[in-house]
């Protein structure tokens, strides 16, 4: 063997020894190990999330499970914007809050937990206490390059829609109600925008968890689901879930897997003709969480005197003078929770509905019968908002009936507030 | 004989007596007159009929003017309408509507 053989040969048994890695520290090589031995992730899609940046908008039930998995997962950078504070009823879905949380900022806390989960992180979470509004979601949305839509209400869906067009960010939404949850990916590629599919937010009428409820879980397999697609967004995995829906049943097991329509070409926002170039309240509406829309034509609020504060209602109680009886107008649900004894359960659907209004004329006629000399009817809810629609409504299906209706001022809350510390709220 | 699947979802089901899953004769989409005059039923007489022998409550969430109310997505076989033509869609023996409701909470 030549002299210049050997020495090629010892030098490649050098080469032999030397060690190598992919650019990731020993540290999260040991961290991200499970996902970085999946083929279709790897290396590159780690590099890939390192590199990315996140913006959240929503610390709640959704926001929870989509932040804790980005962070774990590796996110490079993790915004989260929540201007609430977390509150008891938040803790049955928004799983990374504890008992000691309450009353604290939702962003803060869960920029806590998802630094605690993930410290390797290229920058730090960042929490942003802040209301997303016009002013500042364009400029927060270009900062970053995959949004999640975690919010619970229509105007911050349409707000974060349009800024996402108007910067070229695609969109993960997922939303979650009751039982039922959906899942889609907006402004990605071809996939639409939430304009193609309703262009006018102002006239949806939407339902929030606050008024109707929402089971525990939903958010938290939405919001999972979520971090998944914005993760494929991240890696540049195909995003199974732009231009599909996905809508969750919980209650019979369904999953209902819908093929949207194209990108429309007479969207508002995305079309060829736009007329949305900016971020603005008269594309949007009020940005204010309506629980429901007054039915009644003109102004549905009541004057002082017709409305009855809870110290006067207790009075009225001790007295008697009067013959009164109440008519709760909350879901059969809820009054199932809470309530005045005795009271005559009408709920505001019913109220609202013309088919059922013979109905309730006849239980409200019984009940007045019940109670000799009653000149009197107080309408309760829970917070003292549908109780003044519905006298509004009570009235004109009694317009024939001599009775005074009132609705209680602040209903039940106002009854904690003023009357009775320890009567449950929820 | 034809029937066609209508399903409710994400609480337009409350609209309708909480019953989620309905199994209607094709003939009858159209109403009486409608299996003599072999006339091709769509969404729209769909709606109607909906409207007119299966909707319990507050139409006007369900429905604006002869359209669907905004916010409701209609679906057909698993696509939304707009890909399969709208409310002059054709219906077929055996398909399936879906009529779901957007969700805004969270």
């Amino acid at each position: 063997m030549s002299e210049i053989s050997q020495i090629t040969l010892l030098k490649n048994a050098e080469l032999h020894h030397e060690t190598y890695k992919a650019e990731l520290s020993a540290e999260e090589i040991g961290r991200y190990a499970r996902q970085l031995v999946l083929p279709n992730f790897g290396v590159k899609g780690q590099l890939a999330m390192r590199n990315a940046k996140f913006l959240v908008v929503g610390a709640g039930g959704l926001g929870c499970s989509a932040c804790i998995h980005l962070s774990g997962s590796g996110a490079g950078k993790l915004t989260i914007v929540d201007h609430d504070r977390i509150e008891a009823s938040n803790l049955h879905r928004q799983i990374m809050y504890t008992t000691a949380d309450i009353g604290r900022f939702k962003a803060e806390v869960l920029v806590e937990r998802c630094k605690n989960s993930n410290p390797l992180t290229l920058y730090p979470p960042e929490a942003l206490c802040v209301a997303l509004t016009t002013d500042n979601c364009l400029e927060l949305v270009r900062a970053h390059d995959v949004i999640l839509d975690c919010t619970d209400n229509v105007y911050a869906r349409y707000l974060l829609n349009d800024a996402c067009v108007l910067a070229s960010r695609p969109l993960v939404s997922a939303s979650a109600l009751k039982f039922d949850g959906q899942l889609t990916v907006y402004n990605f590629r071809d996939s639409v925008c939430r304009r193609c599919l309703f262009p006018d937010p102002k006239i949806l009428q939407a339902q929030s968890c606050d008024d109707n409820g929402v089971m525990g879980p939903v958010p938290g397999i939405m919001g999972a689901l979520q971090a998944m697609e914005a993760i494929k967004v991240a890696a540049g995995l195909e995003v199974t879930f732009a231009g599909i829906k996905l809508h969750y049943d919980a209650l019979t097991g369904s999953f209902y897997r819908i093929k949207l329509r194209p990108r429309n070409p007479l969207c508002p926002l995305c079309g060829a003709a736009s007329v949305i170039r900016t971020l603005s309240d008269d594309h949007l509406g009020t940005n204010t969480c309506f629980s429901r829309q007054p039915e009644v034509p003109g102004n549905f609020l009541l004057d002082q005197d017709s409305r009855i504060s809870s110290s006067d209602l207790a009075t009225a109680f001790k007295s008697e003078t009067v013959p009164n009886f109440l008519v709760d107008v909350r879901t059969p649900a809820e009054v199932q929770i809470c309530g005045f004894r005795n009271s005559l359960n009408l709920p505001m659907d019913s109220l609202l509905d013309e088919n059922a209004r013979q109905t309730v004329r006849q239980k409200l006629y019984q009940k007045l019968q019940e109670i000799p000399g009653c000149s009197s009817v107080t309408v309760v809810c829970r917070r003292g908002n549908d109780s003044q629609m519905a006298v509004h409504l009570l009235r004109k299906i009694l317009a024939d009936v001599p009775v005074i209706l009132k609705d209680l001022e602040g209903g039940l809350y106002g009854w904690k507030r003023d009357v009775d510390p320890n009567f449950p709220i929820y | 004989m034809a029937v066609i699947h209508v399903e409710f979802a994400g609480g337009v089901e409350l609209l309708f007596d909480n019953v989620k899953k309905l199994t209607i004769p094709l003939e009858c989409v159209g109403g009486d007159t409608a299996s003599k005059e072999n006339k091709i039923l769509t969404i729209k007489d769909l709606l109607q009929r909906l409207r007119q022998s299966y909707l319990k409550q507050r139409p006007e969430l369900f429905l604006q003017g002869d359209s669907i109310k905004p916010g409701i997505l209609v679906v057909i076989n698993d696509c939304d309408w707009e890909l399969m033509g709208g409310p002059d869609y054709a219906l077929a023996p055996g398909d399936t509507v879906v009529f779901i409701s957007t969700l805004h909470g969270g």
